[in-house]
């Protein structure tokens, strides 16, 4: 696939060969400012396939954030629909789990306790969260940490726990915030390498929302980007270039 | 060029505990001075530190009925504990209900505020009209003093937990009861340990003023016979063990608090 400027029926064509874990059907999204209405983002169709790495760029004010809420079900959408594994979202659920900016670990849990949080919420046995919990620690390299308290971790340790956490539960679909954008540069590069590696070994379908063009273009397969609610650009990374996105954006 | 020494080696300071004794002592040594030295007050104004301690161990190891300070001790830990406990749970749930409803928080969190600023001696009169000179009457204040604080706590503790904990609960599958058991209520711990330590300090202070007017054993009870038989010395032991027990649990309160900081990681172990 090309990079196109953005065309909803040219990006349905060119997926529709592919059944998709995440469909969006024409989902848009206002907000009340004042006695003003102002559209967070306009109606959108696009589809995720199962065990894609989606990055969704743009900068501030560019419908990101309202975007990765209505996939997490923290808000509904006004109007369109959204279908997770065929079926309409509603509200937050174990099945898209979204790993925030920052890490938000429980500091009254171990760094085990907090991977094995949204087991305990699916009732999984405790020597099966248990089991699972540490092998995804040792999934993303913290094995050893398992029983420590997670103020006792750095900053990029607890994003991988928080990575943890969000993939014990083997959701259909992880949705990250910017995880990495309140780390220094070397460790985001680091963590991003490391995302990618997880993702190959786990082939989860993840949907990655930065602001950073060339995180975008390194860590997606797929790109798109918004810019004022607009999907202006979608397309493999691999056919896009950062000067492309900047000239957009 | 000749070299200054700057570099010292460090000081070790005195543990604190060391300070605590010698304070205590200095106190000890002044009071001394003043009655026994000088003789500044006659011994029924104010008594020798000897007299106080003769009257202390009178109080605790004398034959029944004078061995009564033990049993009075005894008594107001049991009225305390009963009634923190009750107060605690009440408190909480009442702080619970506050947090869902910004109406109550207007409403019943401002009656509560208000309560809470009329000293509890002002309440044990009420208590007696309602439920006569008796325990009821003494567990009533108690309650009172130490539930407003845990559900004030409680409600603006719940209000205060960072949205990225409840958001990181909620995309986990906490929700309902769960997001409040699983969430909010253990993010909130670090701010109601210290309601806690409020909580303790007015039952136990509010529990002395209503044991003033019971006839049952208890430390307040203590302090109105020793006026009654104008005995200061048994007065001074009453208000020293009033002051001893609630500094300790104070003590061990704050010890949790400190350990729930650690564990949370507001506080660094020094």
């Amino acid at each position: 696939m090309t990079a196109s400027l953005y065309n909803p029926r040219a990006s349905a064509q060119t997926l529709i060969h592919t059944e998709p874990v995440l469909k969006l059907e024409n989902v848009g999204y206002t907000y009340a400012h004042g006695a003003q209405m102002k559209a967070a983002l306009e109606p959108l169709n696009l589809n995720i396939r199962r065990g894609e790495f989606v990055c969704v760029v743009g900068p501030s004010g560019s419908g990101k954030s309202t975007l990765l809420s209505l996939l997490a079900g923290f808000l509904e959408p006004q109007q369109g629909q959204i279908l997770l594994e065929g079926r309409p979202l509603s509200g937050p659920n174990a099945g898209q789990t979204l790993v925030q900016q920052e890490a938000a670990l429980f500091p009254w849990r171990t760094v085990r306790g907090n991977v094995e949080f949204g087991l305990e919420q699916k009732r999984v046995p405790r020597n099966e969260r248990k089991k699972k919990a540490l092998e995804t620690l040792e999934l993303v390299g913290l094995l050893e940490y398992a029983e420590r308290r997670v103020h006792e971790l750095s900053g990029g340790q607890r994003q991988r726990v928080s990575i943890a956490r969000g993939l014990a539960l083997e959701p259909s679909l992880l949705l990250l915030d910017e995880p990495f954008s309140a780390l220094d540069v070397s460790t985001r590069e680091k963590l991003g390498l490391e995302l990618l590696e997880l993702w190959k070994r786990t082939g989860t379908t993840i949907l990655f929302v930065t602001h950073h063009l060339d995180e975008a273009l390194k860590l997606g397969q797929r790109v798109i980007a918004l810019r004022e609610g607009v999907m202006v650009l979608e397309g493999e990374s691999a056919s896009i270039t950062e000067a492309q996105l900047r000239a957009l954006l | 060029m000749q070299m200054t020494s700057t570099s010292t080696k460090p000081r070790r300071s005195l543990p604190l505990w060391v300070w605590s004794l010698f304070s205590l002592l200095l106190v000890l040594l002044v009071w001394y001075v003043f009655t026994d030295v000088f003789k500044l007050y006659p011994p029924y104004q104010l008594p020798s530190p000897q007299m106080v301690a003769g009257e202390f161990y009178y109080g605790f190891f004398g034959k029944s009925p004078d061995g009564q300070l033990g049993l009075a001790v005894l008594g107001s830990l049991k009225r305390v504990a009963l009634g923190y406990v009750v107060a605690l749970v009440l408190g909480g749930v009442v702080g619970i209900v506050l947090s869902l409803s910004e109406a109550l928080r207007f409403t019943v969190g401002s009656w509560l505020t208000a309560i809470q600023s009329v000293p509890s001696i002002a309440f044990v009169p009420l208590a007696i009209l309602w439920f006569g000179l008796n325990e009821k009457a003494v567990y009533f204040v108690v309650i009172l003093e130490g539930f407003i604080p845990i559900a004030l706590a409680v409600s603006s503790a719940l209000r205060n937990v960072p949205p990225n904990l409840v958001t990181a609960g909620r995309t986990l599958g906490a929700r309902g009861l769960a997001l409040y058991t699983r969430v909010l209520l253990p993010a909130s711990v670090p701010s109601l340990t210290t309601a806690l330590r409020t909580a303790w300090s007015f039952s136990w202070r509010a529990l002395i003023g209503a044991e003033l007017l019971t006839a049952n054993p208890g430390l307040g009870q203590i302090l109105e016979t020793g006026r009654n038989v104008a005995n200061i010395s048994l007065v001074l032991v009453a208000i020293l063990i009033v002051g001893v027990v609630g500094g300790l649990f104070d003590m061990l309160i704050r010890g949790f608090e400190t350990r729930v900081r650690r564990n949370y990681g507001l506080e660094v172990v020094k």
